[in-house]
């Protein structure tokens, strides 16, 4: 365990406070009075240079998206009927009759795949940069956690709009859980009867999900506030301290407190703040112009007794698998995934984040990243086949 | 490392597993509806998401059906003869073929074996947006490279 991974000798990623604007500053404009007020200074905590950097902002972009989602969700939900009867219909009403209802739900559509691509590229910078080396398994396995919540938001995002594609991934659901034993009973006829399924559903999408997920989120960031931001698998150039500057020879590596006088007094969290408002108006934009260039379709009402459709992109790998195994498949491989997601930072032993020490774990999660990619393209040059038995 | 080769090896034997076990029973059937009215929607589903072997096995099957009940055969039997050369007008004569819209309500929009496809259509509200969007991701990108 390499020193300079433990919090508490790293004052940057610790979140060392920086001294208070003074007074005079404080009480300085509408930000001073703001300050005054609300202690902004808080968030004013020194972080190494590269926590401002795009890659080491995935999460906090995900997390600007999950707000959006929240909003724009809170919205659709005031024209939404979560019956079997209406749903498919509400959905309709929606983008037809209310003044830019299919720019709301395009805006939550459009942001949910934004947030599966930079979920997806944070979890592979994490998994990249060793960033779950001690002491933050704990956070790699909420991280998990959390990975999973979407999927399973996005999940029941889906079956909500009640179209033959919704009813298809409901049933297969159904079928999954059957075969989960007592951890389907949720989703069996015996728990909630006389409550539609896709009633529950939508109560999980509503409610259940975002609440644990908030519990969670608020987990996962107090810890990277707590741990700090994990240090670069490989040195940077304000590490190698040029010739003098330290009075060693150029190229030798300088201590934390020389590069945190020298770079990292310009780095703070507020900054990281700042930065997410930046990637917040773009992303936003972005759906904006998304939602109105390509407005989500909405299927005809399901009908019962065929599988004619594909699932979502996010979950396209799953298609193949159930191709080839069918449901049995399906629960096998994504409770496989899951654990060995789980037993990432247990599995890897290496002492430090060095890629070279740890070239085997990241060849292995290169495979199976591969290895989804390939099965998520198979899917979509395969036919839809019947995996229910219909 | 030997963790990983062995966890890799689990994987392994469990997906072998599987998959002889389950591949014999990979598209397996079940009961199909008897009436012509639950097949005749089967093979409107089927064409709308672009099954075409599974739309003819449906509309086959509606024309045979003992149960007509609830729809105009008639109709059926015309698509059934476009099913190969006129996918479009094959499904719009199965849709009209049934009686009525079986499920929702239909003031707002018309038929609920229809998908809604909503597409840009250039008005002034669309293009307003569009600059509006423009205008979010050029600040956006000023404050990111400010920050």
């Amino acid at each position: 365990m390499e020193a300079h991974n433990m919090p508490q000798d790293n004052p940057m990623g610790a979140g060392h406070q920086m001294e208070p604007l003074g007074e005079a500053a404080a009480s300085r404009g509408l930000g001073g009075w703001l300050n005054e007020r609300l202690s902004l200074d808080t968030f004013r905590y020194e972080v190494p240079a590269h926590a401002n950097t795009f890659f080491y902002t995935l999460g906090g972009i995900t997390m600007v998206c999950v707000g959006i989602l929240a909003v724009t969700g809170i919205l659709m939900t005031q024209f939404y009927t979560p019956v079997p009867e209406m749903a498919n219909w509400s959905v309709r009403s929606l983008t037809m009759r209310p003044f830019l209802g299919s720019v709301l739900r395009g805006i939550h559509y459009w942001t949910a795949q934004v947030v599966f691509v930079t979920l997806i590229l944070h979890l592979m910078r994490v998994f990249f940069t060793g960033s779950y080396h001690r002491p933050r398994e704990a956070n790699w396995l909420i991280g998990v956690v959390l990975a999973g919540l979407m999927g399973a938001l996005y999940f029941t995002g889906t079956v909500l709009k009640w179209d033959q594609e919704s009813f298809e991934a409901l049933e297969h659901m159904v079928a999954a859980t059957k075969l989960a034993g007592p951890l389907g009973f949720l989703f069996s006829d015996k728990f909630g009867a006389g409550s539609a399924l896709l009633t529950r559903v939508a109560s999980l999408h509503f409610v259940v999900l975002p609440l644990i997920l908030l519990l969670f989120l608020g987990a996962h960031m107090l810890l990277i506030k707590k741990l700090g931001i994990s240090p670069l698998p490989w040195k940077t150039k304000a590490e190698i301290a040029p010739e003098g500057a330290t009075g060693e020879p150029a190229g030798a590596p300088v201590t934390l407190a020389n590069s945190h006088a020298k770079v990292a007094k310009r780095h703070t969290f507020d900054r990281h703040i700042k930065k997410l408002v930046g990637y917040g108006y773009a992303v936003f934009g972005l759906v904006l112009a998304l939602a109105v260039l390509f407005p989500p379709k909405i299927g005809a009402y399901p009908v019962a007794g065929i599988e004619v459709t594909r699932p979502p992109w996010v979950f396209m790998w799953i298609y193949s698998i159930e191709n080839w195994f069918q449901i049995k498949g399906l629960v096998v491989v994504t409770t496989l995934l899951g654990l060995l997601a789980v037993a990432v930072p247990f599995v890897d032993r290496a002492k430090t984040q060095s890629l070279k020490d740890r070239r085997w774990i990241l060849v292995a999660g290169g495979l199976i990243a591969v290895a989804l990619v390939f099965l998520a393209m198979n899917a979509y040059v395969a036919k839809p086949a019947s995996h229910l038995g219909m | 490392m030997r963790r990983i080769s062995k966890i890799l090896g689990v994987i392994t034997i469990s997906v072998i597993l599987i998959a002889g076990v389950q591949t014999a029973f990979a598209h397996g059937g079940g009961d199909d509806p008897k009436d012509a009215l639950a097949l005749v929607q089967q093979a409107i589903a089927a064409i709308q998401n672009k099954d075409m072997d599974l739309a003819t096995d449906k509309v086959n099957d509606a024309i045979e059906s003992d149960d007509p009940a609830g729809v105009k055969m008639d109709l059926v039997k015309q698509a059934q003869g476009l099913l190969a050369t006129d996918m479009d007008k094959a499904l719009s004569l199965l849709q009209q073929s049934l009686a009525a819209p079986t499920a929702s309500p239909t003031t707002v929009q018309a038929e609920p074996t229809i998908p809604l496809k909503p597409n840009f259509q250039g008005t002034k509200t669309e293009d307003g947006l569009l600059i509006a969007a423009a205008l979010l991701m050029l600040a956006g990108g000023l404050i990111v490279s400010r920050a």
